[in-house]
């Protein structure tokens, strides 16, 4: 099998995650801060391990800062939903996933309101569009950092200045770049980071985590037991506690740790480095190839390695159906949970084959898909 | 004898270890015993009393709240504040 699908969750995963994930169930079984026997205390140094590598994977000087979820999805619904009350103004951009825009939809019944943000034809979204959008009522701006659909990469850092400097807060959709494209929260000014850990982070499905800046106060998503201040009625103050009712994903954390380990060990620079020449070579090999149109920023430097395209007269679920039947390769087409960005680039109404490189994605691999688009091209339209 | 420093999650227990581990000191982490009434279900640093003023000052450092220190003695925990 040929695996292009990374964008939806990465795979393979190092061999060192399905490990840790059997070994804790195995032997350290334990419920997290919970009970302090041998067997949850181990849980819980591994779940507390995650924390600190994730927190020096994103520049986090306090590791009680990342909040464990079970995806992106809840770690954009808690910063939104726990970050709005009626009558406030939030910022968003027209390339956002479902995951943001259903939420924002949903508040905006209740009173928030929304300002959506054009994008550039070749997906990135431009400071000064978001500037002119800001109000004095603006509690928030929500941004991709990089598209699930065409890969185009937003310029977080110019915008976490500009939030920092009106005082707005900032949440950062890293669903596509945790882990391939180096974050430091400190640096790009972010006060609210939504990752998955099932994608760039190389862990297993039902893991995620949001990072929450230490002058943020959110609203909690999840009301119950967090194994700390049991006598009180309300959720504690402090975090992680406060966003982490009920038992954690353990055996998914120690997964996760694992992945996170192995970015910290390659680096993510090298990770994006590595990605961006396969991006590379699959954009040239895709344009190399007549009734093909690929979509979003020409240049690897302005994307990652996410890349839609189509086949010209050729349904794309249908030609993503043949790829995996016919050539062994797995990758995602239709809409992507992201109608708002197809409809940016003007395929609401076909949708896009998507092609997604990870990090244990490999020349060959690349190879493959073009050899494979290739022969589908040639066999005309369906 | 040893001392238990009381706070309110495991989390901050585990903070508080790593942090004093860097500082090349061992301290243990367990459930803090529920007779110390502070607070349902905390967790405690647990150390020889001539590691207290390094804990001490790695709470203030990271701005995590201690919610009692005792004692063990054989007659049971005596509170030190
Ligand atoms: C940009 C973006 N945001 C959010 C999500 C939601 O991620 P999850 O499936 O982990 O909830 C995805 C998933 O593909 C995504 O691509």
């Amino acid at each position: 099998m040929t695996y292009l699908d990374n964008a939806a969750t990465s795979w393979p995963k190092p061999p060192a995650v399905p490990a840790a994930m059997r070994g804790m169930i195995e032997h350290a079984g334990g419920n997290p801060g919970r009970s302090g026997h041998r067997l949850a205390m181990k849980a819980g140094e591994t779940v507390y391990a995650c924390r600190e590598n994730l927190a020096s994977l994103f520049g986090v000087s306090d590791p009680l800062r990342i909040c464990f979820t079970s995806n992106a999805t809840e770690s954009l619904n808690l910063a939104i939903k726990g970050s709005l009350e009626p009558g406030d103004h939030v910022v968003f951009s027209a390339m956002e996933h479902n995951s943001v825009w259903r939420p924002l939809r949903e508040l905006e019944r209740c009173g928030v309101r929304i300002s959506m943000v054009p994008a550039g034809a070749n997906g990135i979204v431009h400071c000064d569009s978001i500037v002119s959008q800001l109000r004095r009522d603006t509690r928030l701006i929500v941004l991709i950092h990089a598209s699930n659909v065409n890969g185009a990469l937003n310029p977080v850092e110019e915008v976490g200045r500009i939030a920092r400097d009106r005082n707005v807060r900032f949440l950062v959709d890293a669903a596509q770049t945790a882990g391939m494209v180096p974050i430091d929260v400190e640096a790009m000014k972010i006060d609210l980071l939504a990752f998955p850990g099932h994608k760039g982070l190389l862990g297993p499905q039902g893991t995620g985590g949001l990072y929450v800046h230490d002058s943020i106060r959110l609203q909690p998503l999840k009301h119950g037991g967090t194994g700390s201040d049991s006598d009180s009625p309300v959720q504690p103050e402090f975090a992680p506690d406060r966003y982490e009712s009920g038992t954690l994903n353990t055996p998914g954390i120690a997964g996760l740790n694992e992945g996170v380990k192995y970015l910290l060990r390659h680096g993510v620079a090298e990770v994006q480095r590595r990605e961006r020449a396969l991006t590379e070579r699959l954009l040239a090999g895709l344009a190399e190839i007549q009734h093909i149109h690929v979509y979003g920023p020409a240049n690897a430097g302005e994307r990652t390695g996410v890349i839609s395209f189509n086949i010209e007269g050729r349904d794309p679920v249908v030609a993503a159906d043949e790829l995996d039947r016919t050539f062994d390769i797995a990758c995602r087409a239709g809409l992507h949970c992201a109608w708002l960005a197809h409809r940016t680039q003007g395929t609401d109404q076909t949708g896009t084959v998507r092609f997604s490189l990870g990090a244990l994605s490999t020349e060959q691999d690349v190879d493959a898909g073009l050899a494979a688009v290739r022969t589908l091209a040639q066999k005309g339209k369906r | 004898m040893r001392c238990l420093v009381v706070y309110a999650s495991l989390n901050q227990v585990h903070r508080l270890k790593r942090h004093i581990y860097r500082g090349g000191l061992y301290v243990d982490m367990v459930r803090a015993p529920q007779c110390l009434g502070v607070r349902g279900c905390s967790f405690a640093l647990a150390c020889d009393p001539a590691l207290l003023p390094a804990i001490r000052d790695a709470s203030k450092e990271l701005a995590i709240e201690i919610r009692g220190v005792f004692t063990e003695s054989p007659d049971g925990y005596v509170s030190l504040r």
